[in-house]
């Protein structure tokens, strides 16, 4: 047997298939968003091309995200929050805290001992420190998005970026920009305000080890790195952070297929 | 009428009561607002008024943001903008209760800005475990009584007051009787349409009320029929948008109980008998469940919450917390830390009355039910 989980995202869209033995035949990530049926069907697409299959191989399909309504091939469709907790704990079985930073959005979740989400929360209400407001800055900056991170490992001076608020934080970059202020440090203090309102959202439910972090912005080793520093801890990073969600979606099929 | 039409026709007067209101007005009904929570409506309707509790508009913000902070509660924000906006002259009156901080401004900053024939404050003791508080809430009472009948030219005695004393009690008493009937068979009547009769108790002359209560409680299926549905508790002061609960439907949720302002808090506490009728009403306000202005000092709050958890054999509570609402911000900390120590899986949605169609907010009930439907399957 063989199902799928969809992962239909702000800015893009990913897919999981996995076996009946929970293993992942094929992944894919297409930078399509929108939170849209397209998205979530060419995600689909491309895994199955990779693992030469077509959609009638497969037995049952999870839809997830912000897209997960419309998308077409659904049996079911379930919220993120569990998804990326049932992916994360698939991946790490000691993680008890998730961190997951997308395209628009932060989310930060507790698991139990059994990987069901026992609270989370999530900063939903703007862009703000997400990897939206990454690429905002890597505009303003002139800096490739791949490149942040790993520049802003290698800084100078301590500055500090007072707000994430996207509008806010790019003229406050500019203004930065303008004073001489070198680019690499200008990063990282994005980076670190990055952090701090991560950690905050995190104060709310409470952190436990192992905390895996995953999503987008999980490829950025400066964001990663700020964060470990603040909670004192190392973060577990899956290989492939994105799709996360679309595996712990594709898990939640295996479950149903089996029971239904 | 069939229940069918009671339902719709409560479900549309829970929307919007105004058309309802101005039909009392016409039969020479004055109509008196007062927000929640608290004022004696009994009191208000053996003077021969029309109590009406009012419970703010869903409708766009654009005149109390000049009155108010912008951090006065949501709640605050929508009553102001319902009077001053949207229904200027629905009113005839207003008794103001007094129970936090923002209630306190806004009682003067209504007095000031909207214009009444009757304007009358009651200040409730916010800690109702002083000796003290008992006194102070008949003395309130016993002024109320006084201003309304200074308002009307009519003194009102025992028998007017035990005549509205036993009509909302009658009414308390139909609907905790239908959301008993809910409790035993979640699907007799969905969780909106439970809480749209609450609704309409906060609008409606229990004279009128009443027999539509009694159609219902005739025709709903008396028989105990448990579904598979999560059971959850709601908590909190109002379940706003309303909405809100439209999606609980949706997602497979029955309400077995909860402890909310506008909710049981409202039907369960009858007046007594007494000798003294505004003995009567100080020992009903008394008995009440606390809510989060209105409390001891003490634990009463969290541990009403935990027995109800208990009691019902609730699956998770649902928190409803008021943007900006002050009483409860300061709870919730100890709420959470308390849910957390004892493994009760509790979410807190904010919620504002002007975000009616929110998808997230959705997301996240939706999240919370998937986690207690995943405990069930893998407990
Ligand atoms: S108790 Fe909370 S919701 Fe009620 S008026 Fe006060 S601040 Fe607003």
């Amino acid at each position: 047997m063989i199902v799928a989980g969809v992962d239909a995202g702000s800015l893009s869209a990913e897919a999981a298939l996995v076996d009946d033995g929970g293993k992942v035949l094929a992944q894919s990530v297409v930078l399509m968003g929108g939170c849209s049926a397209k998205a979530s069907e060419k995600a689909l697409k491309v895994a199955l091309e990779e693992a030469n299959l077509s959609i009638d191989d497969l037995t049952y399909i999870v839809a997830t995200g912000c897209g997960r309504e419309i998308s077409p091939y659904a049996n079911a469709r379930v919220t993120e929050i569990t998804c990326i907790a049932r992916g994360a704990f698939s991946l790490y079985p000691s993680c008890r805290t998730i961190i997951d930073i997308g395209g628009q959005d932060t989310k930060v979740i507790r698991v139990n001992e059994r990987g069901i989400v026992s609270e989370f929360d999530m900063n939903d209400k703007c862009a703000a420190g997400t990897g939206r407001f990454l690429e905002v800055m890597a505009n303003a900056l002139g800096v490739g998005l791949e490149e942040m991170g790993q520049r802003s490992l290698d800084f100078e001076e301590d500055l500090q970026i007072s707000s994430v608020c996207t509008v806010f934080a790019e003229s406050e970059v500019i203004s930065l920009q303008s004073q001489g202020k070198k680019v690499n440090d200008i990063l990282r203090g994005i980076h670190k305000a990055i952090a701090d309102r991560t950690v905050g959202l995190l104060e709310r439910i409470g952190v436990e080890k192992d905390v895996v972090m995953t999503g987008g912005v999980a490829k950025n080793i400066g964001v990663v790195r700020a964060i470990e520093q603040k909670l004192g801890l190392a973060l577990l990073i899956p290989e492939e952070p994105q799709t996360v969600g679309a595996i712990g979606a594709a898990h939640i099929a295996l479950q149903k297929a089996r029971s239904a | 009428m069939k229940k069918e039409d009671v339902l719709k026709t409560l479900h549309e007067i829970s929307m919007d009561p105004f058309p309802y209101l101005e039909s009392k007005r016409e039969k020479g009904f004055k109509i008196i607002g007062s927000p929640l929570a608290d004022v004696p409506s009994e009191l208000i309707h053996a003077a021969g008024l029309m109590p009406v509790t009012i419970l703010g508009t869903n409708r766009p913000i654009v005149k109390a943001g000049g009155h108010l902070p912008d951090n006065a509660c949501s709640l605050s924000r929508s009553n102001l903008e319902l009077v001053l906006n949207y229904q200027p002259r629905s009113f005839d009156g207003f008794v103001f209760p007094q129970v936090c901080d923002t209630t306190q401004h806004l009682s003067d900053i209504w007095k000031m800005t909207i214009s009444s024939e009757f304007f009358a404050s009651f200040l409730i003791p916010r800690q109702v475990d002083r000796p003290s508080a008992r006194h102070w809430f008949y003395a309130e009472t016993r002024r109320l009584k006084e201003q309304l009948e200074a308002y009307t030219g009519n003194p009102f005695g025992r028998e007017a007051l035990e005549e509205s004393f036993s009509l909302y009690n009658e009414a308390r008493r139909l609907l905790r009787k239908i959301y008993g009937i809910k409790r035993k068979n979640p699907a007799a009547l969905s969780n909106r349409q439970l809480f749209d009769l609450i609704r309409a108790f906060c609008y409606m002359d229990p004279r009128d009320l009443i027999p539509m209560l009694e159609t219902m409680t005739e025709n709903l299926p008396k028989e105990k029929a448990e579904d598979e549905n999560v059971r959850v508790v709601l908590s909190g002061i109002v379940v706003e948008p309303s909405q809100l609960l439209d999606i609980l439907d949706e997602l497979g949720v029955s309400i077995v109980g909860d402890d909310l302002t506008v909710g049981t808090r409202m039907i369960a506490y009858d007046v007594p008998e007494a000798e003294d009728p505004l003995e009567a009403l100080t020992a009903r306000h008394f008995d009440k469940s606390p809510f989060s202005p209105i409390r001891d000092v003490g634990t009463r709050l969290y541990d009403h919450l935990l027995g109800l958890f208990e009691t019902t054999g609730a699956d998770g509570i649902i928190f409803f917390h008021i943007k900006f609402c002050e009483s409860q911000d300061y709870d919730l900390p100890d709420l959470k830390h308390i849910m957390r120590e004892r493994r009760i899986p509790m979410i807190v949605l904010d919620t504002e009355y002007q975000s009616v169609t929110k998808a997230q907010t959705k997301t996240r009930l939706e999240a919370f039910i998937e986690s207690l439907y995943g405990e069930r399957e893998n407990g």
